[in-house]
């Protein structure tokens, strides 16, 4: 049995988190919290969604439980949850996924687990660079690079942090200091990324939430944001692209 | 290649035939625009005069000649309301011919139309009446769709397709308002491009979710003045079209060869294709075979449109003649670089002037996946 009561707002920032993915993912409720991560089918990127227990008005579970679900449906319904309304998950028998708020009640089918792509290990990536921003003006300079091309290159020295982009006639870059940076280790790295997922990835955050970019050379990204005032986290692990000779 | 500009039949005031059915809905003065139905002055089975799923093993001349034998009547009409959105919404029903008579003001004029999203229309004339004579049964689907007034125009299209619904057909019913919630007609030109819009990104949905081929996949066609590529790369979908216009082309009249290509990422595109309607006709085939053998890929198709090619014949040609491409053999190879040679050995326009325009082969193999660094 699982019966859970959090904020339209964590609701709709877990599934976004994932639809941005896949559209059918595992939902762990553990001991700790709810955990959910997925790698989409190219292979490319990695999503990993924790809500620690306390960050829940209610958390019921009479044993850990591993349910199979719809993402894409449960943010659709989700998006006509408001932010600051609560709303209830429960799960009684293994077949349905009920979703309260206000007077509304929806039932949603569950999916069998084991026919849910698998889930990937999470890979343990050595990266020098850790720089935390303002999830907001990360997403500045990733909406303005996406005018100019569909790469970009993230940079991290002593001077600070950089995201270039370079169009055919046409380049752009955003740049902070240490000085501007939230927390910033000087770290040395470099690599490119396609602009296409970091985009989808910005979506679940904005201005006040609290990013950490993970950074190494030609080495995956890992993006922590701490989003709903820190009550829910979503990671994304990106692959990097191979620059141009 | 071409007939005479001149339609292959006598035609007089009162115009009795089976209608494929056909119909026309213009863009012009739009939301007061031209409505035709459309019939050539025989009976019988009509039905491959307005369906481009018949016409990818005939000559293009044969197509034409269609074409130009089918007469319109021309009404104007309020796209929200007339009595003639009635007429062409009945037609829009059925998938059979149908027994039509219309009463032309004058004898139409012996010339034929062409537009490039729109198969050529053959003479028209002012009209004073239309008369619907027999009425077959329509399919199921599309009777439930026309009588089911709270479905959305998308949803509805995207049923259609998967209960086995012709795109052309489809295209008709939208063009018609026999769709939607707040139902009014379409000029044929957007409806066509619309379908192909709608279908395609509701297939893609589901070839995102697919697992990436494993080698690159080339298929090759040639027919009728124009040749058609396709490279498959295994790596997440993205897509491109490329349409290479040699001189003394349509859209070329200049002494050079002019090359444009369009494409989009992952996650699709918010703005219309600058290459028009062929893109998403181009986008439709390549999503239907990657949905068929459920895997996905980074799409690189290109055509090239040689000399003698003068007259614009509609998007049709483009999706008919992919998927006939898709429906033949591939070869397949372990590298792009490999699989650029093969291509060198079909192209006319050479790999390399195609490489420079490109924007997916300069992507093609940089992505990096997780699994490198497990």
């Amino acid at each position: 049995m699982i019966d859970v009561i959090m904020t339209g707002e964590v609701l709709k920032t877990v599934t976004r988190a994932v639809v941005a993915l896949v559209s059918e993912a595992r939902m762990h409720f553990l001991e700790k919290g709810l955990h959910s991560r997925a790698v989409d089918p190219a292979n490319v990127a990695m999503v990993i969604v924790d809500v620690p227990r306390d960050s829940f008005e209610v958390y019921n579970i009479d044993e850990e439980k591993t349910v199979g679900v719809d993402m894409d449906r449960v943010f659709d319904i989700s998006k006509s949850i408001s932010a600051k309304d609560l709303v209830e998950l429960s799960v009684q028998d293994e077949s349905t996924l009920r979703i309260k708020f206000g007077s509304v009640e929806y039932k949603v089918a569950l999916i069998d687990p084991s026919a849910i792509r698998k889930e990937p290990k999470i890979p343990e990536l050595e990266l020098p660079a850790k720089i935390v921003i303002d999830a907001g003006e990360f997403k500045k300079a990733i909406a303005a690079a996406d005018k100019i091309s569909d790469h970009v290159v993230f940079k991290s020295d002593r001077d600070g942090f950089k995201i270039e982009a370079r169009g055919d006639v046409d380049s752009i870059m955003f740049q902070m200091s240490e000085t501007e940076l939230i927390e910033f280790n000087g770290g040395e790295a470099r690599s490119m990324f396609s602009v296409d997922y970091l985009k989808e990835f910005c979506k679940v955050a904005g201005s006040g939430d609290l990013l950490t970019i993970h950074l190494g050379t030609n080495y995956p990204v890992r993006l922590v944001f701490e989003l709903v005032g820190g009550k829910t986290r979503v990671e994304y692990i990106l692959a990097p692209r191979i620059e141009a000779e | 290649m071409l007939p005479a500009f001149r339609p292959s039949v006598q035609v007089e005031k009162n115009v009795f035939g089976s209608s494929p059915p056909s119909f026309f809905v213009g863009r012009y003065g739009y939301p007061k625009v031209r409505v035709c139905p459309a019939l050539p002055p025989i009976t019988g089975d009509t039905t491959i005069y307005d369906r481009p799923e018949m016409w990818n093993t005939l000559p293009i001349e044969k197509v034409l000649e269609f074409r130009y034998s089918m007469i319109l009547g021309q009404f104007s009409a309020d796209v929200r309301r007339s009595r003639e959105v009635e007429v062409v919404q009945e037609l829009s029903l059925y998938d059979k011919p149908v027994d039509v008579e219309i009463n032309l003001v004058r004898t139409p004029r012996q010339i034929t139309s062409f537009d490039d999203v729109l198969p050529p229309l053959g003479p028209s004339a002012p009209a004073k009446d239309v008369r619907i004579c027999s009425t077959p049964s329509p399919p199921r689907p599309v009777e439930r769709v026309f009588y089911e007034t709270d479905l959305k125009a998308a949803d509805a299209m995207v049923y259609l397709y998967g209960k086995g619904i012709a795109i052309s057909h489809i295209q008709k019913l939208l063009s018609a308002g026999g769709l939607g919630v707040r139902r009014k007609l379409v000029p044929t030109r957007w409806a066509i491009t619309a379908v192909d819009d709608t279908v395609s990104k509701q297939l893609l949905e589901e070839v995102r979710q697919h697992d990436t081929i494993d080698q690159y996949r080339v298929f090759v066609l040639k027919e009728a003045r124009n040749l058609f590529i396709a490279i498959l790369c295994p790596s997440q979908w993205s897509f491109e079209w490329g349409e290479a216009w040699y001189p003394d082309t349509t859209w070329n009249r200049t002494k050079r060869v002019g090359v444009l290509t369009d494409s989009e990422g992952f996650f699709g595109r918010t703005t219309y294709a600058k290459l028009g309607g062929c893109y998403y006709s181009a986008r439709l085939a390549t999503a239907e075979y990657l949905n068929h053998i459920k895997r996905q890929a980074m799409a690189i198709v290109w055509r090239e449109i040689y000399p003698g090619f003068k007259i614009p014949i509609g998007v049709w040609f483009v999706r008919e003649m992919l998927r006939k491409m898709y429906g033949g053999d591939y070869t397949e190879f372990d590298t792009l670089e490999e699989a650029l040679k093969y291509i060198g050995e079909h192209s006319s326009l050479g790999v390399e002037r195609w490489v420079k325009t490109s924007n997916l082969v300069k992507a093609a193999g940089r992505q990096r996946t997780l699994w490198e660094f497990v």
